[in-house]
């Protein structure tokens, strides 16, 4: 029925809006003499809304007041057939096709003329007010004003739409008793001659061609009536008879049109062995080094306990660490009531079932303010704080190391000697303890063989580097002064690897004594297992001023377990290896296919510039499938672009040979006549070469990535088209 | 036939005993609301209207609502004009207790178009009508008012009686411009919500408004005023080239974004569509049109 199709040009809305626009900037004052007070504007809106949108935001318990007055208000009172401004229902308004095609246009019938009645109210409870806002109205119209309105009539239409006030009545209800309100309202009501559009019919195509024969009937009685398929104009004509009267095909309709090849193959590259398995063989165990710098802050939430009086309600909040299970602070989340200073509330749910967390209620509010009586202020912890086995066992993570680039091990089963396997990475998931839980593997690499064997180093893991670094070491004895030393100490046994100088000091001689205290270097520390050894050093040379240049050791420099105690939990030995066994591998050859999704044409070329170094030259985006795999891609639009094969492909295969083959290699031939598969767009080719086209007497433009067939059969996809200018 | 003088119709200690009840029950019974007088500054004598009011003193006194089952009146309503509340209340005092609390001022009686202060429900009541032959000189004498209240319609008046919980009416509904500041450099001093301030406009013409609040995470800072006060007859609009000069705080600023009326923070009122018509005619109504003799001369 009707049209069957939708549309809304959003007419009553439009108008509704152009309306409460003329009215929305109205101010009025309050006049006594020069004086003007209480200058505002006076709000308007339209009236009609959703119940409950005008009550949701309501503050219940906000300040009351009736309404804040005066204020304006209209609303849509009738909508009736404009039978005085009817216009010939068959006009049609021709514009530019959606589509943009020069062979199509939008059309659409004649819009309807419609009276909309809008009844404009003004409530105000002074007098004044509202004659204000009333004789700021009033003048504008006369009786209509007229606006121009967008888009009512389709896209791009201007519509002058007249708003007539028709005349203004008011109701004021200042008498009877004194109990009843004073209601002033002023009404203004107001015509508006609208149109509401039809669908719109879009690319609609254009009469290109029209013949015409004319009968003449002057020798009917003679003759049978008989098509004149000539007619001679007599003046401003061409010579000759026009036997074609209308012909808009446009000579000057030439388009160039890019064409593309799509789907080149490839093939030719060797497998990749590709790791795509792999299982844990040693290395696995707990080591709490490689989690010795993650946050082991956890919390308990809800706590509550049993009070020693009367007090009930109470929850707290519990901030613990993970690793001894200490609690570190207490925090309460609800207050409770009826509890009494020095009172103790003690915790004793899991985990703190075996050893309970006793609090001691500090202070209490009275019940003046928002809290009730005896709700606890403040309070402290007691007991039960310490160290727990039960605590701790509450916080169990799960600690995640990404991108961790193996090594292989050397000499493991079916390790190719020279080609061990590159560039494999794998993900790790490790417990509190510095167990590993988990391997996954992120990328497969190349070059590996099934059964041989990766491995993650230590540091890899998460241990801390090998070494360390102490710096502004200050050192007695010698000749001089002022003398500061760097060491880097062996972070697993804490001999001295280098030694340098720091600050040279001044007045130093060659062969002095320096000596740097061990305590210096994390001797003398708690619970040390040696005797405390200073580092005596020798001086090698001096500059002018006595200044220390080189040193030299002479005793301190072998290991001591000391220094690397001073660093717990962060040189500590040994360090562990984590291997894995390569469970599987993908031996499958590379052939795949070039596709082409962006900008640009041309022909995929490749250049075998030296046995290094494969480039191909192809300006437009690519990628590289294995299957459905993505390999490779380059996104890099610029023409010729040459792309060195180790930038897109990093899988470090620069040695092989590619093939790349194409069945659409057939150019089109002049004159041949080409039809699309979408816009069913025809044309006959003016020239063609090199993937580009330039046509005419095309039917319809060509739209991308469709696909055009010539006589000839050969097939292409349109990349774009250009008009010629 | 003249009344038999026999029988007494209430002696001075009888009627005294009554009064004391009436007060002390309205003590009991009632609650605590505040009286809040109308100052009228100026009044236009044709159509009969107040031009200026104002209300800047409270008294606190008790009184006995005598509605027992909610507020009368028609409740909550949408109409038109949006969401309109019409509670009505009836208020008794005592005549004692009246004159006992607003001693010192010049009220003799409660009047209508005063204001009362409901703390229980946060309403604020505009006084109609006040009954005082209500009981009917039982022992010839009267003792109460009755006042027949209603919601307040409110009007941009100035409410500053000194007491947050009704200037915040003020703060709330009044009509508001909000406009873009910069401190004068070198100044220290800051706007006080509620101080009344000095507007300078380009034309060296002045006028007066009051600060009802700030926005100081903004950049300009946001400053909120109330309705706008001249002198000199004609109504200018603040624009970028006005200061405003703090009366209490002495703070100065110049203003560096004018009043705009396609900004939802025009006005608080949540029934005014006014920003929202402005936002989006742009799209709707065509200003492209000339004039096709030729645009006249500035």
């Amino acid at each position: 029925m009707l049209s069957g199709e939708h549309f809304y040009h959003a007419t009553i809305k439009r108008v509704v809006s152009v309306f409460g626009t003329l009215f929305n900037n109205i101010t009025i004052g309050r006049h006594s003499g020069d004086k003007i007070s209480n200058i505002q504007k006076v709000p308007i809106s339209y009236g009609p809304r959703e119940k409950f949108i005008s009550r949701m935001n309501k503050d219940l318990d906000g300040n009351k007041i009736a309404i804040k007055l005066p204020r304006m208000s209209f609303e849509i009172t009738s909508i009736e057939y404009d039978t005085s401004t009817k216009l010939n229902k068959l006009n049609t308004t021709i514009t530019t096709g959606t589509n943009n095609s020069p062979r199509t246009r939008n059309k659409m019938y004649q819009s309807v003329p419609y009276t909309i009645g809008m009844q404009l109210n003004i409530l105000a409870r002074n007098q004044e007010d509202a004659l204000q806002i009333l004789e700021q109205i009033v003048p504008t119209f006369s009786p209509e004003y007229t606006v121009t309105i967008k888009d009512i009539e389709g896209p791009g239409s201007k519509t002058d739409v007249p708003f007539i006030l028709n005349g203004v009545s008011f109701d004021d209800t200042y008498e009877g008793d004194y109990q009843g309100r004073r209601t002033l309202t002023y009404t203004l009501d107001f015509t508006i001659r609208a149109r509401f559009a039809p669908n719109i019919n879009k690319n609609v195509s254009i009469i290109k061609k029209v013949e015409t024969e004319i009968a003449d009937f002057t020798n009917v009685a003679t003759t049978a009536a008989r098509p004149m398929s000539t007619i001679n104009v007599s003046q401003d004509s061409p010579a000759g008879p026009i036997t074609t009267f209308v012909s808009l095909i446009d000579p000057a309709d030439v388009h160039t049109v890019d064409l593309v090849y799509k789907n080149v193959s490839l093939s030719g590259i060797n497998p990749l062995n590709r790791i795509t398995g792999i299982s844990i063989a040693s290395g696995a165990t707990a080591d709490f080094d490689r989690v010795e710098d993650e946050d082991f802050t956890s919390s308990l939430s809800n706590l509550t306990g049993t009070s020693s009086s009367v007090g009930v309600g109470a929850q707290f909040s519990a901030i613990i660490d993970g690793l001894t299970g200490a609690t570190t602070s207490v925090s309460i989340s609800n207050r409770g009531e009826a509890y009494v200073a020095t009172e103790t509330i003690t915790i004793s749910d899991a985990p703190y079932n075996n050893t309970n967390l006793v609090l001691t209620v500090d202070s209490i509010f009275d019940g003046t303010g928002d809290e009730p009586e005896g709700a606890i202020n403040t309070f402290s912890v007691t007991s039960g704080n310490g160290n727990n086995t039960d605590v701790a066992a509450t916080f169990n993570p799960v600690f995640t190391r990404t991108g961790l680039t193996t090594e292989p091990v050397l000499n493991s089963p079916n390790d190719s000697p020279g080609l061990h396997g590159r560039e494999a990475r794998i993900a790790i998931t490790l417990d509190k303890a510095g167990a590993i839980t988990g391997a996954t593997l992120e990328n497969g690499g190349y070059d590996y063989n099934t059964a041989q064997q990766i491995k993650l180093g230590p540091v890899r893991l998460g241990e801390t580097a090998a070494t360390f670094f102490l710096d502004n070491l200050v050192t007695t004895g010698g000749t001089g002064s002022g003398a500061q030393l760097s060491l880097i100490l062996n972070g697993q046994d804490g001999s001295l690897s280098d030694i340098g100088v720091f600050e040279p000091g001044s007045g130093y001689t060659v062969g002095d004594d320096l000596t740097v205290a061990g305590n210096l270097i994390g001797e003398n520390s708690p619970g040390e297992s040696a005797p405390s050894t200073d580092l005596v050093v020798n001086v090698d040379s001096i500059d002018e001023s006595g200044g220390v240049v080189t040193v030299s050791a002479i005793s301190g420099a072998v290991g001591d377990a000391d220094r690397v105690d001073a660093k717990q939990f962060e040189y500590d030995s040994p360090f562990t290896n984590l291997v894995l066994n390569i469970t599987s591998t993908n031996s499958v050859p590379i052939s795949g296919t070039f596709q082409k999704s962006g900008s640009q044409n041309n022909k995929p070329k490749y250049t075998n510039t030296t046995s290094s170094n494969v480039q191909i030259a192809y300006n437009g985006r690519w990628e590289l499938l294995q299957d459905t795999e993505v390999l490779a891609t380059n996104t890099n639009d610029s023409p010729l672009y040459n792309i060195p094969f180790t930038d897109w492909i990093v899988l470090g295969r620069d040695t092989e040979s590619l093939v790349f083959t194409t069945t659409e290699n057939v150019e089109f031939t002049l004159g041949e006549t080409i039809q699309g598969n979408i816009s069913s767009g025809e044309a006959s080719i003016v020239t063609s070469a090199n993937s580009r086209i330039t046509v005419n007497n095309l039917e319809q433009a060509y739209v991308e990535d469709e696909l055009i067939t010539g006589e000839s059969g050969t097939i292409r996809t349109v990349f774009r088209t250009i008009l010629a200018p | 036939m003249a009344r038999n003088t026999y029988f007494s119709q209430g002696s001075v200690a009888e009627k005294d005993l009554y009064e004391d009840m009436v007060v002390e029950a309205l003590s009991i019974y009632g609650q605590d609301v505040y009286y809040i007088p109308r100052d009228i500054i100026s009044s236009d004598d044709i159509l009969n209207n107040t031009i200026e009011s104002k209300f800047s003193s409270s008294y606190l006194v008790e009184m006995y609502i005598e509605n027992t089952e909610g507020f009368d009146g028609d409740g909550d309503l949408l109409g038109k004009f949006g969401l309109e509340i019409r509670d009505q209340v009836t208020l008794l005092v005592a005549r004692r207790s009246f004159a006992r609390a607003t001693r010192g001022s010049n009220l003799v009686r409660p009047k209508e178009g005063d204001l009362i202060y409901l703390p229980l429900s946060k309403s604020l009541f505009e006084l109609r009508f006040v009954e005082h032959e209500q009981p009917f000189y039982q022992l010839n004498n009267l003792v109460l008012y009755k006042l027949s209240c209603e919601l307040f319609e409110y009007e941009n008046e100035d409410i500053d009686t000194g007491l947050d919980l009704i200037d915040d009416v003020q703060k709330i509904y009044e009509t508001t411009t909000s406009v873009g500041i910069t401190y004068t450099a070198g100044t220290t001093a800051k706007f006080e919500i509620g101080e009344e301030v000095t507007i300078t406009f380009g034309d060296s013409s002045t006028g007066t408004s009051e600060v009802l609040g700030f926005d100081e995470d903004q950049s300009p800072i946001i400053l909120n005023l109330g309705t706008l006060t001249v002198t000199d007859g004609s109504i200018n609009k603040i624009a970028p080239s006005s200061t405003i000069v703090g009366s209490k705080s002495g703070a100065s600023a110049s203003v560096t974004t004018g009043e705009d009326t396609t900004s939802e923070t025009y006005s608080a009122d949540a029934f005014d569509d006014s920003a929202d018509f402005e936002a989006i005619n742009n799209n709707y109504i065509d200003f492209s049109e000339f004039n096709p003799f030729g645009e006249p001369n500035a």
